[in-house]
């Protein structure tokens, strides 16, 4: 019975760790909490569509529990986005029983003050809201989400942000001295990498081997067009398309430490990968 | 004890199958989002709100071919937000009606006559 109560723990534990990661800050999330925010600074708002209003609320709060949970950021925007249309909706809600009322005023008392007061601030009202209209924003809000994720993508590849564009470097780690097969774990290593061109199909990636200034320049030459050749090679057996990589050995050039210490030339047996833009389009060095 | 072991090994894979993976067809979600296409288009809200309008009917499309293709999970996404789209754009059409309402009601007193 012990056995069973633990098995069940890690079963569950299990389920959660499957599931779920640290909760990302949200970009999407905050700017419906904030447009949110500002129509609640609306006495009208209140006044006139409060069950709106509080399906706005609820909307937020499931968004929120979708972060703290972990979900992806394709999960925690979409409940975002809900939030955001519903937040829209109590603004429209709020505009049109405005305008409603400024009818109503200006039948019952003529073109009084008051009525015209009610038509200017009924107009003001429309116009601000259309100057932040949830839809129009919607396009600029995946375009971050989209960025956001890709910076995610990047950050665990280890990639750098160079004038080149986005470097991915790897270590020597992947060969073993002198040689230019990948070792046993070199391939699992790469499967974010194939990941993300799998997710960026447009994308291009340029290959670039390096070794240190041990051997000869020729056999250092050749050795490094060698392992970024079976990089290629490793990347396209595992369905990146081969038209999408270059390669190019520089063997012992652009050293980026010194080949006096045994760990600077560790860091210069490399190989670095050039990621294109979204348009294939990437610099030559 | 050896049958217990693999009974609550199949149990745990069990768990965690439907703590990530299940997710059933969104069929009450699709037909909420398509009643509220409908009654915006029928309202005539693609006049007031085109773009509203072209996302709700894009989305309800896109979930609909999602459930063709058993992606349960991205169609329930995009019939959750194809159905909130088609409410924002029938609200929007209220507004610009309920506004134009307000300037003739308006206009009518200031001269005098009735609206």
């Amino acid at each position: 019975m012990n056995t069973h109560s633990i098995f069940t723990v890690t079963a569950l534990a299990a389920a959660l760790v499957g599931c779920g990661t640290v909760p990302q800050p949200n970009a999407a999330l905050d700017r419906a909490h904030a447009s949110y925010e500002l129509l609640q600074g609306d006495p009208k708002a209140v006044e006139f569509a409060g069950p709106e209003m509080t399906q706005a609320r609820e909307a937020l709060g499931a968004a929120d529990a979708a972060r703290t949970r972990g979900d992806t950021l394709r999960s925690v925007d979409h409940f975002a986005y809900l939030a955001q249309q519903r937040v829209a909706i109590a603004r429209e809600a709020t505009s049109a029983k405005t305008w409603d009322k400024a009818a109503a005023d200006a039948k019952a008392g003529g073109v009084g003050d008051k009525a015209a007061r009610e038509v200017a601030a009924a107009r003001l009202a429309t116009q601000a809201k259309g100057a932040e209209l949830a839809v129009a924003n919607a396009g600029a809000q995946q375009d971050k989400a989209r960025a956001a994720e890709l910076e995610m993508q990047l950050k665990a590849l280890g990639s750098k942000q160079t004038d080149r564009g986005d470097v991915i470097t790897l270590g020597d780690v992947l060969f073993d001295s002198n040689r230019a097969e990948l070792r046993a774990g070199g391939v699992r290593d790469m499967g974010k990498l194939v990941e993300f061109m799998k997710n960026h199909p447009k994308r291009t990636a340029m290959i670039e081997g390096f070794t240190d200034s041990q051997g000869t320049e020729s056999g250092n030459f050749d050795l490094s067009t060698r392992r970024a050749e079976t990089l290629r090679m490793a990347l396209i057996d595992q369905g990146v398309t081969a038209d999408r990589l270059r390669t190019r050995g520089y063997g012992e050039a652009y050293p980026i430490a010194s080949n006096t210490s045994a760990a600077g030339r560790q860091m210069n047996r490399r190989v670095e990968i050039i990621l294109s833009d979204e348009n294939g389009v990437s610099k030559p060095r | 004890m050896r049958l217990m072991h693999l009974t609550c090994l199949a149990a745990s894979t069990l768990l965690i199958a439907a703590g990530c993976a299940s997710t059933p067809p969104p069929t009450e979600q699709v037909a909420s989002a398509k009643a509220a296409v409908d009654s915006a288009a029928v309202d005539g809200a693609p006049a007031y709100a085109p773009t509203e309008t072209r996302l709700a009917t894009e989305k309800l499309a896109a979930a609909q071919k999602a459930v063709a293709a058993k992606d349960y999970v991205l169609a329930k996404l995009l019939a959750e937000e194809s159905q909130l789209d088609a409410q924002l754009a029938v609200r929007k059409m209220q507004t610009a009606k309920s506004s134009k309402a307000a300037d003739e009601a308006r206009k009518a007193a200031s001269t005098g006559g009735t609206p």
